[in-house]
C-alpha cells in the first residue's frame, strides 16, 4: 500500500523519488525528516504530495522570527463568555506538521517544537498532552541563506531521523516541469488520500517486525565507528546515529515491498541519516568538503557482510 | 606385455584421483584474483605462496613470496635476488623484461606499445599533460579491454602502465601509486598464468616420482589468441626406473582409493562432488551450499564480464554493474544472487532453496561453457 503511495506521488512530482521515499520511510521509521534545499526545488511541494495520499490530519507552519513557542504548541485562552480560561491547541496537534523554513524560527520557538518532537507530548501550563499517533514533522530549510535566520543547533538537529538534500533536477527533468508545472499544481491541488490512518499504523508496525540478520548490524556499527575515525571528522555518528540507520533501513526495506534487510537498504539510507549528524573539521569544510562525501567515503570502504 | 600393461594401470589408478583433487584445489589464478577482494572467506587464510602456486624451487618459493608482499616495483627491485629470479622467470615465459622498462625513455616506450588506440592516447595525455581522473580511468579501461582481448602484447602494456605512471607523477597525479601497483598486479596475473600447468606436473612428480622434468617454465604469448601458451613439461614414465618402496606405496594408495569409493561414503561424496564441481574453489570450502554456490558464481562471472566485486559492493550493485555484459549468464546470475539474498538475509532454507540455487548454478555454468566455446 505505501508502494502505491510513492508510486503515486512519484508520478505527480518530477525526480523527487528518493525523497518521497525517504518522507514515507521516517515516517515509518517513528522519524521526523528535514528537506534542505534552495528556493523553488519542490521541497514543500514533495511533503504536501505525500501527506495529502495518506488520510491523515496535516498542518502547515509557516515559520517567522516574531513565531511563539505558543503559536507552535497553543496555549490557554481567556473566554469572556464563560469567564474561563480555555485551551486552544496549536497546529502541533496533527499527525503530519510541515514546518516551513524552520530556520526562520528563534531558537525558543525552535526547541519548543523540537521538544514536541522528541517527546511527541507537549506540555502547557503544567498539563500534558500525548500527541496523536502517527506523528512526524516535515521541516524544510533553505541552507544558503545568512540574514534572519537561526541555523539548528547540532544537538536538535539529532532530533531529525534524516536530511535530505533536495537539489536541482536534470535538464530533462527542468523540462518536463516546464512543460507540466500546471498539470502538476493541479494534481497536487486534487490528491485524495490513498491509505487510512490504521493502514498507516500497521505499516508502523509491519516495518518494525522487518528482519535485521546479525552481521548487518555490525555493518551498521562499522559504519557509524568510521564515521567518528575520519580525519575529516571532528564529531562523528552516536548511537542514536546507529539506531536511526536501522530504523530506516528497515522501513525502506518495507517500502521496497521485503519483510527483510539488505545491505543496499543500509547505503540507501546511509547518507540521509548520518550526513547531519557529523561535524567536519574546520580545515576540511573550508575546503569545501561535504559531510554527504565523507560518508559516501565510508560507505565505499566498509566491507558488506559476507558471505 | 600384459604385465607393463597391468603395471601402467596400476600406477594410473592413484592418478584418478588427480582430477578430483585438482578440481577441488583452489585454481592458482583464481584465488590470486580473490586476493583482491577483503572480506571474502579463506582469502585472509592465504598466507604464503605456497596456498597459491605449487612450487617446488625454494629460491622461486621465495621470490614469490616476496613478490606477494609488494606493492611497487622498487620494493621488488631492492631485493636483487628476488629481481634476478622475477626476471628471468618473466623474461622466459613472457618476454616481458620488467626492470629494463624503468630505465628507457618516453619515446622508446611509446615504440614498444603495438596498440595504436591506446598508443595515440598516451601521446596526447603526455603533449598535453592533461591527466584528470577521467582520462586516467579511460586510458586505463582500454588497456585493460586490450589486455584481454589480447590485442597488447604483455611487454606493451607494461610499457603502456610504465608511461602512463610516468606522465602521472610528473602532474604530480596520485594517481600514478595505483598504476604502479597494477604494474605489480600484471607481474603477478604473469607468473600465474605462466605456471598454471605446472600444478599437475607437480602432482604427477610427487605421485610416481618418475617425472623429472625441470621446474622451467616456458610459455610464449600468442598474440592472434591473447593468451599465454604454456608449453607442458614432457612427463616420461621410465618404469624401470621405479623403486620397489614407491610401488607398494602406490599399491596401498590404489587399495585405499578403491575401498573409499566402495564403502557407503560413495553416495555422499558423488552427491558432495555434484554440488562441489569444477571452478568451485576451496576458499569457500567451510560455508553453506548457497552461500558458496553464490560465491562461485560471482568468480565465474567476474571472469567473463571483468567487473570486480570489491569489499564494499552489495550483491545486488555487483548485479546491476554486470547487467547487459554477460549475455546468457545474466539470467542465471540473477536467480542465484537473488537465492543468496533469501537465504542469507532473509533467512530461507531448505532443501527447495538449496536445489533452486544449485539449478541456477548449473545453468550459468552451462551458459558460461556456451559463450567459452
Amino acid at each position: 500500500m505505501i508502494a502505491k503511495v510513492v508510486e503515486k506521488a512519484s508520478s505527480i512530482l518530477v525526480e523527487r523519488d528518493n525523497e518521497i521515499k525517504l518522507i514515507l520511510a521516517s515516517l515509518l521509521a517513528r522519524g521526523h525528516i528535514l528537506l534542505e534545499g534552495v528556493p523553488g526545488v519542490a521541497k514543500t511541494y514533495t511533503a504536501k504530495t505525500v501527506a495529502s495520499l495518506l488520510s491523515l490530519s496535516f498542518k502547515r507552519i509557516q515559520m517567522t522570527p516574531d513565531l511563539l513557542p505558543s503559536d507552535v504548541t497553543g496555549g490557554f485562552v481567556y473566554d469572556q463568555k464563560t469567564g474561563e480560561f480555555k485551551l486552544r491547541k496549536g497546529p502541533i496537534f496533527t499527525n503530519i506538521l510541515l514546518v516551513d523554513e524552520i530556520n526562520r524560527a528563534s531558537p525558543r520557538t525552535q526547541s519548543a517544537l523540537l521538544e514536541a518532537m522528541q517527546e511527541r507530548q507537549v506540555t502547557i501550563e503544567g498539563v500534558t498532552m500525548p500527541l496523536e499517533e502517527p506523528f512526524m514533522v516535515i521541516a524544510t530549510q533553505n541552507p544558503i541563506e545568512f540574514e534572519g535566520v537561526f541555523p539548528l543547533p547540532e544537538a536538535q538537529l539529532d532530533r531529525f531521523i534524516a536530511r535530505v538534500p533536495v537539489g536541482y533536477p536534470s535538464t530533462k527533468g527542468f523540462i518536463e516541469i516546464l512543460r507540466r508545472a500546471d498539470e502538476i499544481e493541479e494534481a497536487i491541488a486534487n490528491l485524495t488520500p490513498m491509505v487510512s490512518r490504521e493502514d498507516v499504523l500497521n505499516a508502523i508496525k509491519e516495518a518494525s517486525r522487518v528482519r535485521v540478520e546479525d552481521s548487518l548490524y555490525e555493518y551498521i556499527a562499522r559504519i557509524v565507528e568510521e564515521s567518528r575515525r575520519h580525519p575529516a571528522v571532528k564529531l562523528g555518528g552516536s548511537p542514536r546515529a546507529g539506531i536511526a540507520i536501522v530504523r530506516l533501513a528497515k522501513a525502506w526495506a518495507y517500502i521496497e515491498g521485503r519483510g527483510y534487510v539488505i545491505p543496499d537498504d543500509v547505503k540507501a539510507v546511509a547518507i540521509p541519516a548520518l550526513a547531519h549528524r557529523i561535524i567536519l573539521n574546520p580545515e576540511y569544510e573550508v575546503e569545501g568538503v561535504k559531510p554527504e562525501a565523507v560518508i559516501k567515503e565510508i560507505l565505499g570502504k566498509v566491507p558488506v557482510p559476507r558471505p | 606385455m600384459l604385465r607393463a600393461f597391468a603395471l601402467s594401470l596400476l600406477l594410473l589408478l592413484p592418478m584418478a584421483s588427480v582430477p578430483v583433487a585438482s578440481s577441488s584445489q583452489p585454481n592458482a589464478v583464481d584465488v590470486l584474483e580473490s586476493r583482491h577482494t577483503p572480506g571474502f572467506p579463506g582469502i585472509l587464510n592465504i598466507t604464503s605462496i605456497g596456498d597459491l602456486l605449487s612450487v617446488s624451487s625454494p629460491d622461486v618459493r621465495k621470490a614469490l613470496e616476496k613478490l606477494l608482499q609488494c606493492n611497487t616495483l622498487e620494493c621488488i627491485e631492492e631485493d636483487e635476488f628476488t629481481a634476478n629470479i622475477l626476471k628471468s622467470i618473466l623474461h622466459n615465459s613472457t618476454g616481458v623484461d620488467i626492470t629494463g622498462l624503468r630505465a628507457l625513455s618516453d619515446s622508446r616506450l611509446l615504440d614498444m606499445i603495438d596498440d595504436s588506440g591506446i598508443r595515440s592516447l598516451l601521446e596526447s595525455l603526455n603533449r598535453t599533460g592533461n591527466v584528470g581522473p577521467l582520462e586516467v580511468d579511460r586510458l586505463v579501461n582500454e588497456l585493460e579491454s586490450a589486455k584481454s582481448k589480447g590485442s597488447i602484447s604483455p611487454q606493451a602494456y607494461m610499457a603502456a602502465l610504465e608511461l602512463l605512471r610516468r606522465i602521472l607523477e610528473r602532474s604530480g597525479n596520485p594517481q600514478d601509486e595505483v598504476i604502479e601497483r597494477r604494474q605489480v598486479e600484471a607481474i603477478r596475473e604473469a607468473l600465474v598464468e605462466a605456471s598454471r600447468r605446472g600444478l599437475l606436473s607437480e602432482l604427477l612428480e610427487r605421485i610416481s616420482g618418475l617425472y623429472r622434468e625441470s621446474q622451467r617454465w616456458s610459455s610464449s604469448f600468442n598474440s592472434q589468441r591473447g593468451v599465454f601458451a604454456v608449453e607442458s613439461p614432457k612427463v616420461g614414465f621410465e618404469l624401470p626406473s621405479v623403486s620397489p618402496s614407491i610401488l607398494v606405496l602406490i599399491l596401498l594408495a590404489s587399495l585405499a582409493t578403491i575401498a573409499l569409493f566402495s564403502s557407503q561414503r560413495l553416495g555422499v561424496l558423488i552427491a558432495g562432488m555434484a554440488r562441489w564441481r569444477k571452478g568451485e574453489d576451496a576458499e569457500f570450502r567451510d560455508i553453506p551450499l548457497i552461500p558458496r554456490l553464490y560465491w562461485s558464481g560471482v568468480r565465474l562471472v567476474e571472469r567473463v564480464s571483468g567487473a570486480r566485486m570489491d569489499a564494499s559492493t552489495t550483491h545486488r550493485e555487483f548485479l546491476a554493474r554486470i547487467e547487459g555484459k554477460v549475455g546468457e549468464l545474466e539470467r542465471p546470475f540473477k536467480g542465484l544472487t537473488l537465492s543468496y539474498e533469501l537465504y542469507r538475509y532473509a533467512g530461507l532454507s531448505g532443501r527447495d532453496v538449496e536445489e533452486q540455487a544449485l539449478r541456477y548454478y548449473e545453468d550459468l555454468e552451462k551458459a558460461s561453457r556456451v559463450r567459452g566455446s
